[in-house]
């Protein structure tokens, strides 16, 4: 009974992690061998190069940025200072939680307020776009560098200080893991195009989207798009959507290749410093806890990055807050977008569920290959996969959406689940094993009712960064049920529009909402990891 | 028993059972899976309504469109001009055929939202981005423009519309942090203006389309999801319409038309759907589309025009299409 039940689990598991992960690497894959015509697309003319440097030179800059200004919150949460550094914990992801196009029109609420607003595409509004960017990603360097000090033998920190060099020791503990977060936000801002589109600045992110939706750049020293003048101009080449989509993957190519080059060092780097962050953790004197200045601008950094862009918008609203009113003009928007998001972390919980059965390593490469080649390339891959007649019931429904979110975050649920892997796992299960318990009992009796926390934990986070994901969903749109993203990105500009802060923010609420669950659960989970650490 | 439930379990319940049985009873996480899909799913499965045409395909070829949000009929011509997010402007015929196209000089910071032609057969287009009026011959040859950034007379911050009376005066609709109508003559001299932003009546936020019929302007007040009445010398009637998704309610009303025989003709960008409206009693004639991909199907519809049989073009823009439709 049982290896019938494991084959069907089996089988399950690898059907939905195939049409999730698999499919749509293939697809990538095939395209780039297969597509002489796309090939074109990779010249490296001046254009191109132009792009691909303006590309690197502003991520390059929002990861440098974001990195800054995590020291002082990174400092305040790994040496920590008593009560204040708790609530810092449960602040600092907030921004990261919430979506992008919250942060750009926030920002420009913020400037607008001000009266700084820099004109569009000028110098000051790349950097704006930087500084955006820069705001919404920097809990990603905090949180790695927190964990690289609090990991650190406090004996050390205590001679340290007694030599008096506590703060250049602190800073070079945190160089490592501060450039590998550095890196993880050049990453992730490269793949962002929801800052940059509204003003108008052509990064590699806002051409996939161009070239996938029309066939040519939309910039205005294209080649292509240059030619299309005067009245009666010579007529524009007709493209196939598979052409465009061929074309699009091109375009991100160079790109997606330095992604997982970087992506790769990360690894190794992160490895490395796990495998030296395994010290004791003993309890702290005070002489090497966080000044109370660094606590202090660590709020005020939180602050600014979180809490202001909310204050702006909140300050620009023109009409008096109406809840009823509000609910009424959004509400199939955001159960469409709250439905989305649930089915994906259904389906993330039952990958996770299935990945505790057998560790496989394989799928969470290529889940993590997934969300390293973006939010866009899924969603082109996953269109071009099921845009088809006999596949209509996929892509003209949810089930497209549900896909692109599970591809696109599926591989925080495997590295939950994968965690049940590690120890004190492993002797647990090996307890088990000895005590004559069969596999699906260590399962279903041992594991799942000790890792449940963390999976849901997992699936929960899965479902949050569904419901604020720009690039796939936007690709993906039309949708049914439709989200409120791709409504609310046509409303970024830089006037107060009621409608757009009304929106973003009863998204926002319902994210903080969620995220407030997910807080709640990984506290039940941290819980019975450290009640399972007694027991073992 | 057996036999009853048999009877009962056909279409979704048996769907539930067939997907139940085939996965792991314990497997409790499919039971809310299968349901929340179907739930979604058969809505889906509801009649559509179908379009007797469809017309124009994704891409910056003739006769494509990305994203297009307006549309105006030609009614010496019996053609259409549309606009769309590459900010460009084409002429097509009553079949769908592409006649000519161009592009508007800038289009980085933005794209025009609105189209119009005039009675002097011209093509008006509110250049939202810009903060102008252009004025183009029907081969699309720039004849004049005007405006400037600014909340003075004669300055736009983003206008959307522009709308003309009997008399030849311009109305130019416009939003963002000063939301008005403004008035010229042909030559863009100003005249006057009227209206403000807010909620209460004689007031509006995002006026996004205007049409004028005799001495009555109809006004698409975006987002305060209703349709205004007002005279063309800048008086204030009433409001039709309040937020929601029912008959006559609306949600974000982006276009906004006459029919030959009276009736509007509002497109709304929040419900996915075309409503006509009775002027005088404020209720709902008709709807037609909803939510989705296939035709008869809208998404983020921006508006809609009717031609002098009655048929209705709309700009299905998510779909990067236009539909006609016949009631």
């Amino acid at each position: 009974m049982f290896f019938k039940s494991a084959f069907a689990f089996s089988a399950l598991f690898w059907l939905v992690a195939g049409v999730c992960f698999v499919a749509p690497l293939s697809w990538i894959a095939v395209t780039l061998i297969s597509n002489r015509n796309a090939l074109d697309e990779l010249r490296l003319d001046s254009f191109r190069v132009q792009l691909l440097t303006r590309t690197i030179a502003y991520n390059a800059s929002v990861a440098v940025v974001a990195t800054l200004i995590a020291i002082p919150a990174a400092i305040a949460i790994g040496r920590g200072r008593g009560i204040w550094t708790k609530p810092l914990l449960l602040l600092l992801p907030i921004s990261l939680l919430l979506p992008s196009i919250a942060f750009e029109y926030g920002w420009k609420q913020t400037l607008r307020l001000t009266g700084a607003f820099p004109s569009p595409q000028s110098g000051g509004d790349i950097v704006r776009c930087v500084w955006t960017l820069a705001a919404w990603l920097w809990p990603i360097p905090a949180a790695m560098g927190a964990m690289a000090l609090r990991r650190v033998d406090a004996s050390i920190l205590e001679q340290a200080s007694l030599d008096g060099v506590l703060g250049r020791m602190t800073l070079r503990i945190l160089a490592k893991p501060q450039a590998v977060a550095c890196a993880i936000v050049f990453v992730l801002a490269s793949q962002e195009f929801a800052v940059f589109e509204p003003s108008g600045i052509s990064v590699v992110a806002t051409e996939v989207r161009m070239v996938f939706e029309t066939g040519a750049y939309s910039s205005n020293e294209n080649p292509i798009t240059q030619t299309f003048g005067a009245a009666g101009g010579e007529p524009m080449g007709s493209r196939g959507q598979n052409a465009r989509a061929a074309a699009a993957i091109f375009t991100a190519l160079p790109l997606t290749v330095l992604t997982i080059v970087i992506a790769v060092v990360v690894w190794v780097a992160a490895r490395r410093l796990a495998v030296e962050g395994e010290m004791h953790v003993g309890p702290r004197a005070s002489i090497v806890r966080a000044p109370a200045w660094v606590v202090a601008v660590a709020y005020l950094l939180i602050g600014i990055t979180s809490v202001l862009p909310i204050v702006a918008m909140v300050m620009s609203l023109q009409n008096r807050v109406d809840a009823v009113r509000i609910w009424k003009t959004f509400s199939p928007q955001i159960l469409g977008s709250l439905s989305l998001a649930m089915m994906a972390m259904c389906v993330a919980l039952c990958l996770s569920v299935l990945q505790l059965s057998r560790k496989r390593r394989v799928v969470i490469v290529l889940a993590s290959m997934c969300f390293l080649v973006g939010g866009q390339m899924l969603a082109i891959g996953l269109i071009r996969l099921f845009n088809h007649q006999a596949t209509a019931i996929v892509y003209d429904t949810f089930m497209i959406a549900v896909l692109a979110y599970v591809s696109r975050f599926g591989w925080l649920a495997l590295a939950g689940a994968a965690t049940t892997w590690q120890r004190p796992w492993v002797s647990l299960r090996d307890m088990a094993a000895v005590d004559g318990a069969s596999s699906g009992q260590i399962l279903w009796r041992v594991v799942l009712p000790l890792a449940w926390p963390t999976l849901l934990a997992a699936g929960l986070l899965v479902g949050v960064l569904s419901m604020t994901e720009v690039a796939a969903t936007v690709l993906l749109s039309p949708q049914n049920p439709q989200p409120l993203v791709p409504m609310l990105l046509g409303w970024v500009h830089l006037q107060r529009y009621d409608a757009m802060i009304e929106g973003t923010l009863l998204l926002c609420g319902v994210v903080v909402l969620a995220a407030a669950a997910i807080v709640g659960v990984a506290w039940l989970a941290r819980r019975s990891s450290i009640a399972l650490g007694r027991k073992s | 028993m057996e036999e009853d439930a048999a009877k009962i379990a056909c279409g979704p319940r048996r769907a539930i059972q067939r997907l139940s049985s085939i996965l792991h009873p314990r497997f409790s996480p499919s039971v809310p899976l299968c349901l929340c899909g179907l739930i979604l799913f058969l809505p889906g499965c509801r009649d559509r309504d179908q379009p007797v045409a469809v017309w124009l395909s994704t891409g910056i070829g003739p006769a494509q469109v990305v994203y297009p949000r307006a549309i105006a009929y030609d009614k010496a011509r019996d053609q259409f001009v549309v606009v769309d997010r590459m900010a460009r402007v084409q002429r097509i015929d009553r079949g769908g055929n592409f006649i000519a196209a161009w592009r508007m000089p800038e289009y980085m910071m933005g794209k025009p939202v609105g189209v119009s032609v005039g009675p002097d057969g011209n093509i008006y287009i509110p250049d939202t981005h810009y903060q102008r009026i252009m004025v183009y011959s029907p081969d699309g040859q720039l004849i004049r423009q005007w405006g400037k950034p600014g909340t003075g007379p004669g300055e736009f911050i983003y206008p959307t519309d522009v709308a003309f009376d009997a008399r030849g005066r311009v109305f130019v609709s416009e939003y963002g942090d000063h939301d008005r109508i403004q008035v010229f003559d042909m030559s863009g001299k100003y005249l006057t203006e009227f209206g403000t932003f807010g909620d209460g009546d004689g007031e509006f936020s995002r006026p996004q389309s205007i049409a004028i019929v005799g001495d009555a302007m109809y006004l698409a007040d975006a987002c305060n999801h209703r349709i205004g009445v007002w005279t063309i010398n800048g008086k204030f009637v009433r409001n039709i319409g309040s937020v929601g998704t029912g008959p006559g309610q609306f949600r974000f009303p982006y276009g906004i038309d006459v029919t030959p025989d009276g009736k509007l003709l509002v497109t709304e960008f929040g419900n996915n759907r075309v409503q006509l409206i009775d002027p005088d009693s404020g209720r709902s004639v008709r709807q037609w589309g909803h939510a989705g991909r296939e035709p008869g199907e809208l998404a983020y519809p921006w508006a809609a025009v009717a031609d002098v049989r009655g048929d209705v073009v709309i700009v299905d823009a998510g779909n990067n299409r236009l539909q006609v439709a016949r009631w």
